[in-house]
């Protein structure tokens, strides 16, 4: 452990990170906790003073993190982080893509091809190579799960472009 | 009409043909939306509400009663499987369940999970029996003062699951605490901390931050630091019990069992907080040679002891609503307007006007745990296969059920927003040590102690010793205190003794 | 026991009857093709009752062919609105169901849309309030409890559901009626009715202001009383309304249902046509009887004239509770 020295540099920097974020969080709260007026109701604890508690706690917690992180940090002690392996930018990007596909998509296009872009994706960024068939059996999932909600529950969680070829393919009309 | 003969006319009726069969139609349906995250008992009671207007009563309020057992057997499923809690009641089951799935315990954690809800519901059960109408006329007694006084209480339990430093510890605490003032203040009408987003008013709801901390944010690390080629085979393991598991859930089975049905009948009460309780006492009262496994391989105790509180809890919660017509959860005030369609008057006559349909109620109660219980054991291998998927597709499909669960009922993209957002602040939690479960309790208990304090203050017209000049209050104050200083106490004195620490005492804080 | 036996057979003769009113009118067209009903509430609500029992009712009867469901639930019908008005807009077919939450909470939220802005179609139900005490309180009657917060508000605790809700703003035109100002009030919200009736049963507060619904069993059955009921007459022969008492208040919460903007004038006297041929039909008044609603019904500028006299009496009292 002499040759840490040098090594110990770059991992100050992400536990700094940490600590910042949570004295912004704090700052958030305390800024949303000012801006809420002040009512005229009979009591005796109003609804500012929790907020108050909880921003100030926070705003605490966030400068003892980064006290402790200008000390040197806390994460590279960690038995997890010594043997982590490195990150991989690969597998990170295709999860992230499938979600923001997932947010983008379900408006416009419906659930099951939102769903289905993402199922894709995140099968993807775990190393499936089979495209095809994670593709046939996340539309078929997602289509049944959509049918299963407006079928079964009632639930109408709106009729996307896929959905809408399959009632119509099934003679129903399309809500 | 007494007990006895009020179950013995219950059950004639429930017993017959039809009565059984909407029993296991509720069961099935009941377990099925149990395991979707987001969607409760509450709301698919309230979709099959058309129902009333072609069956009779009896057979309505069977099928109503079979979901919201089958809700809390389905919850824990996917809560040790996926780590993905169906209800708010199955959050604290996650914890030490999808611990002991990914170390090849699955089969023995939905064992115990299945055991113990048929336990403590059947207790649970007999409580609204035979105990019903008294405890409830107790329960009225506490008022926002005692509330309060629980809820610091159940806080003493944030310590047993703070890991390794208080410092990152508490910061996930005030996490969720910060998440659990989002929305509509209910004391004053004001919104908070909603930064004038309409969807943030009535607050973020606490199974969306479970899954988002449990089950997206643990996908996104893993994609982190996935190591391309390796791919990871979970062990499925014995199915059953083996007698060890049994000799070690029986203890808290039972003892869930008595801390959930009281709580359940609280008109604040609900199922969450017993959860936790148990959670506490179980990770302090199991024997020194499993300790280690909480937190790390995952102990079984810890599913015993919160999944039997939650179904007694469950079953405590019908207690006001039958005995008084009181709709203390979502799911009785649903069932309440579903008597009104039937032009039944639930209120404090109900069991005399309404006797035969009451009993019958109840007796299809015991029906249903006998049914969930042979429904969900034999499941439990196949439930247990679905680790089996290959790694890849596994992650696509949690992720997606999440989806599913969050989005299929909203339909707003702000709580998918919200779900994967908090995904990833519960992506850097892990790496950097923090623990996720303080974020949930905190978002479950803050509001609650926030409103009951306030409650009681304006009650007493700002006269803080309230909390301790109300005698209940007063002697549940004085527990959490025995409950935060107690094993410290005693680990000061056996130190002194023996002179060495006990394990369990390191995770104090 | 009887009256479970009276409640099993009377539901199968409804749907019987319902059926019979299929038959009769199938042949017929429906006035309206399909209808699109907005509710922007979960299933199991208030709203969500109104709206299925609208269809319940008009499509047997050949009022309306197929309806549409879309439940869209948040702050108080805030977040369904400005969905209904984007995706509705000039639509002869689309109803939205609304009601007294709407209004205040699209006060409080200061929401850039409200039901002001919506045409208005036709009232249906309405509630009243009723303000009741534990068994045991000292108030015998409502004028002893207003004397007491005439002389002190702060001295009678108030249970209700949430601030700003039509319980908090009973109470608070309850204070103005007696000469004081609504902020005095001391109320102490609980999340919904239940918790709030468990809180006057363990006399855990003074009084509380609830739904008549919520509480008539717990008074039928003497374990609170009530002192007084919120609508224009009395609910029951025993007890009296505000007004009767000589507090000018009347509030009641409504439900009705608004058209989409942009739509032609034609087209809604269409759909107010059709609410009153509802309204005029037997199964209605069954519904409304089972259901235990007050029929208030009320359509064309009765309805408008209503609309901005609840709207203006909310927003007074929520401006003195800083809320609006």
């Amino acid at each position: 452990m002499s040759i840490t020295l040098p090594r110990r540099e770059p991992s100050l920097w992400p536990d700094l990170m940490v600590g910042l974020f949570v004295l912004a969080l704090g700052g958030l709260a305390l800024w949303q906790a000012m801006v809420i007026p002040v009512s005229p109701i009979y009591a005796q604890v109003g609804p500012r003073a929790v907020p108050y508690v909880v921003a100030g706690g926070m705003l605490l917690l966030g400068a003892g993190l980064v006290y402790v992180a200008l000390r040197g940090g806390w994460s590279h002690e960690l038995e997890e982080m010594q043997d982590a392996p490195p990150t991989n930018w690969r597998a990170l990007t295709l999860l992230g893509a499938g979600l923001v596909a997932n947010l983008a998509l379900i408006g416009p296009l419906g659930f099951s091809v939102a769903a289905t872009a993402q199922f894709v994706l995140v099968a993807a960024a775990f190393g499936s190579r089979r495209f095809l068939r994670d593709l046939v059996l996340a539309l078929v999932l997602t289509l049944v799960v959509w049918f299963g909600f407006v079928e079964v529950l009632g639930v109408n969680i709106g009729a996307g472009v896929l959905e809408g070829l399959v009632l119509r393919a099934l003679g129903r009309e399309v809500p | 009409m007494d007990p006895i003969a009020g179950l013995s006319l219950g059950f004639a009726n429930a017993l017959s043909v039809t009565n059984l069969g909407w029993a296991l139609l509720g069961c099935f349906l009941g377990t099925a939306v149990g395991v979707l995250p987001g969607i409760g008992p509450a709301l698919t009671i309230a979709l099959l509400l058309p129902i009333t207007f072609q069956v009779n009563a009896t057979g309505a309020f069977i099928l109503f009663c079979g979901v919201f057992y089958g809700a809390m057997y389905g919850g824990s499923t996917t809560s040790i499987l996926l780590n993905t809690p169906g209800e708010s009641g199955s959050i604290i089951t996650a914890l030490e369940g999808a611990k002991m799935a990914r170390n090849g315990r699955a089969g023995p954690a939905l064992a115990t999970a299945a055991i113990g809800s048929f336990v403590a519901g059947t207790i649970g059960t007999l409580g609204i029996s035979f105990l019903g109408p008294i405890v409830v006329e107790l329960a009225l007694h506490l008022g926002p003062a005692e509330y309060f006084s629980l809820m610091l209480l159940c806080f003493v339990t944030v310590s047993a699951v703070l890991g390794g430093s208080a410092l990152r510890g508490l910061a996930s605490l005030f996490f969720g605490l910060l998440l659990g003032l989002i929305g509509i203040d209910l004391q004053t009408g004001q919104p908070r901390l909603t930064f004038g987003i309409p969807e943030l008013l009535d607050g973020v709801n606490v199974v969306l931050v479970a899954v988002a901390l449990f089950a997206v944010g643990e996908t996104l690390y893993l994609a982190w630091r996935y190591v391309e080629g390796s791919q990871e085979v979970r062990p499925v393991g014995r199915i059953m019990l083996s007698r060890s598991d049994l000799k070690r859930s029986i203890g808290p089975w039972f003892r869930g069992a008595l801390l959930g049905f009281p709580f359940g009948v609280l008109p604040a009460g609900g199922t969450e907080m017993p959860t936790m309780l148990s959670y506490y006492a179980e990770r302090k009262l199991v024997k020194p040679e499993y300790a280690k496994e909480f937190g790390t391989t995952g102990a079984i105790e810890g599913v015993a002891g919160p999944e039997a509180a939650n179904n007694a809890a469950a079953a405590g919660v019908l207690v006001p609503m039958l005995t008084l017509g009181l709709p203390t959860s979502a799911t009785a005030a649903i069932m309440l307007s579903a008597f009104q369609s039937y032009g039944i008057n639930p209120g404090p006559l109900l069991f005399q006007q309404q006797a035969d349909l009451v009993w019958t109620l109840i007796a299809s109660l015991y029906v249903a745990n006998i049914m969930l219980v042979v429904l969900n054991l034999p499941l439990v291998g196949l439930w247990a296969r679905i680790l089996k998927i290959p790694q890849p597709q596994l992650y696509a499909g949690i992720l997606v059920f999440a989806t599913i669960g969050t989005y299929g009922i909203s339909n707003s993209v702000t709580d998918l927003v919200l779900l994967y957002g908090i995904g990833i602040i519960a992506m850097f939690m892990r790496r950097f040590d923090f623990p996720t479960a303080p974020v949930v309790i905190g978002m479950i208990l803050g509001p609650m102690a926030e409103q009951a304090m306030r409650q009681a203050l304006t009650i007493s017209q700002g006269d803080w010793t309230t909390f301790v000049t109300r005698p209940i209050s007063l002697v549940i104050l004085l527990l959490a205190l025995l409950a935060l200083a107690g094993p410290r106490l005693y680990g000061f004195c056996t130190r002194r003794g023996s002179g060495h620490t006990r394990d369990a005492d390191a995770i104090d804080m | 026991m009887t009256r479970g036996m009276l409640a099993r057979r009377g539901l199968p003769a409804t749907v019987a009857a319902l059926a019979a009113a299929v038959a009769g009118a199938a042949r017929a067209e429906p006035r309206l093709a399909s209808l699109f009903l907005f509710i922007p509430a979960n299933p199991g609500g208030g709203w969500d009752a109104l709206g299925r029992a609208i269809e319940q009712v008009a499509r047997p009867a050949g009022l309306v062919g197929r309806v549409q469901f879309e439940n869209l639930a948040g702050a108080g019908g805030t977040v369904g609105l400005p969905r209904f008005v984007a995706t509705r807009r000039g639509r002869a077919d689309s109803l939205i169901v609304a009601g007294t939450a709407m209004v205040g909470a699209s006060l409080i939220n200061r929401s850039p849309l409200g039901p002001q802005d919506l045409p208005p179609v036709a009232r249906l139900t309405g509630e009243a309030g009723v303000v009741v005490v534990p068994a045991d309180s000292p108030f015998r009657d409502i004028g002893q409890l207003a004397a007491a917060l005439r002389t002190d508000p702060g001295s009678v605790a108030v249970a209700g559901a949430g601030g700003g809700t039509l319980d908090h703003i009973i109470l608070g035109l309850m204070l103005r009626a007696l000469g004081r100002r609504a902020a005095e009030a001391r109320f102490v919200a609980f999340p919904g009715g239940g918790p709030s009736q468990a809180a006057v049963l363990g006399s855990q507060v003074q009084a509380a202001i609830s739904g008549w619904g919520e509480f008539a069993e717990q008074v039928r059955s003497g374990r609170v009383r009530a002192l007084a009921t919120t609508g224009e007459r009395r609910l029951d022969p025993a007890v009296p309304s505000l007004r009767e008492a000589g507090i000018d208040v009347v509030a009641t919460n409504w439900r009705g249902v608004l058209a989409a903007p942009g739509i032609r004038p034609e087209a809604r006297a269409a759909l107010a046509a059709l609410m009153t041929e509802l309204h005029a039909l037997p199964a209605w008044r069954t519904l409304l009887a089972e259901r235990g609603w007050d029929d208030a019904f009320l359509t064309g500028a009765d309805f408008e004239a209503f609309l901005e006299r609840d709207r203006a009496q909310t927003a007074t009292v929520l401006k003195e509770l800083g809320l609006a």
